[in-house]
């Protein structure tokens, strides 16, 4: 099932490398953002099948976005990518609803296998 | 304050588990060898650290973050930095090649890969959270860079610790100056918490 995906990251860099992935792939980037509250507009504009979400961004941090994210929509389908791979910070994340952990740098099987993962399961 | 060689070392392994977390991934995805060649440890107030990076001749390009008692700066001389993220970038299409500012940004979102690594193995170690900022992009002299790191820390009570990361490959070989300043309480806190 190919997926509409929100794409947050601070760095452009990333944003793009995962825009070619999600082509490469067959799923499709809808919108992408920088901050948390162009990525919270983004969902309300949007409403995509799964948001790929970076912890730092430029204005505000990713915990905060997923959690203002999961308050418009309880059902959204988060997932985090980050090189930051705190413990604390994971098990926050999956407390506040989080699909669960990619690592920086981007693998492209790992990516895939969570996205056709995602793509399968039931909201 | 006053750190042990034996709590040095203990240091140092620790910010080593982090770097090698970080070469590793990064290894993967540019195809090469990244590794860490030497490491040196420095407690020092905030004149002395100013002290301990030594002007350089040519630009740098520094990445700096910033945590709660924490401050990191990742250090790439100009050549460095294109070498290493041409080998990040390789296989991007023309999107990747249309991005404003290519070079900064990709040495920042490099930058950030391993610092993240590091302040992850600390702050596990510390069993906290320690969110660290999006990077801010430097240009300037090494030294010049050593400066503005240290405005944004806590310097009158800082613990630098340095560490020298080399990339090496048959098509790759650039190297990176990574700086961790700790304030007293945090360094307190790591010290007790790794029970030396």
């Amino acid at each position: 099932m190919a997926l509409r995906v929100l794409v947050v990251d601070d760095s452009p860099v990333t944003r793009v490398m995962l825009l070619e992935m999600l082509d490469l792939l067959g799923h499709k980037a809808v919108a992408e953002a920088d901050a948390m509250d162009t990525a919270v507009e983004a969902y309300k504009n949007q409403k995509p099948d799964l948001v790929l979400l970076d912890l730092a961004l430029t204005r505000g941090d990713g915990l905060s976005t997923l959690k203002g994210i999961r308050r418009i929509d309880g059902q959204a389908r988060v997932l985090i990518i980050s090189g930051n791979p705190q413990q604390k910070i994971q098990e926050e994340a999956m407390n506040s609803g989080a699909l669960g952990f990619l690592s920086k740098p981007i693998n492209m099987k790992e990516l895939s296998a969570a996205l056709t993962r995602i793509g399968t399961e039931p909201r | 304050m006053n750190v042990t060689a034996d709590q040095q070392k203990v240091l140092a392994a620790l910010i080593e588990q982090g770097i090698d977390k970080s070469t590793e991934r990064l290894a993967q995805m540019t195809k090469t060898r990244w590794e860490m060649s030497t490491m040196s440890l420095t407690t020092a107030s905030g004149d002395r650290i100013q002290t301990l990076v030594a002007p350089a001749a040519g630009t740098h390009y520094g990445v700096c973050f910033t945590a709660p008692g924490a401050t990191f700066v990742a250090m790439f001389p100009g050549e460095s930095a294109r070498r290493v993220v041409q080998a990040f970038t390789k296989g991007g299409g023309e999107r990747l090649k249309a991005v404003a500012d290519l070079e900064k940004n990709a040495i920042a979102e490099i930058s950030n890969i391993l610092v993240n690594a590091v302040a992850g193995v600390i702050a596990d170690t510390l069993d906290r959270a320690l969110i660290v900022s999006a990077p801010e992009i430097l240009e300037g002299a090494k030294n010049k860079l050593m400066e503005t790191a240290l405005r944004r820390s806590d310097n009158k009570n800082s613990f630098a610790l340095m560490s020298y990361v080399s990339m090496s490959s048959s098509d790759l070989s650039t190297d990176c100056l990574l700086v961790i300043l700790l304030n007293s309480e945090l360094l307190e806190n790591l010290l007790t918490a790794i029970e030396i």
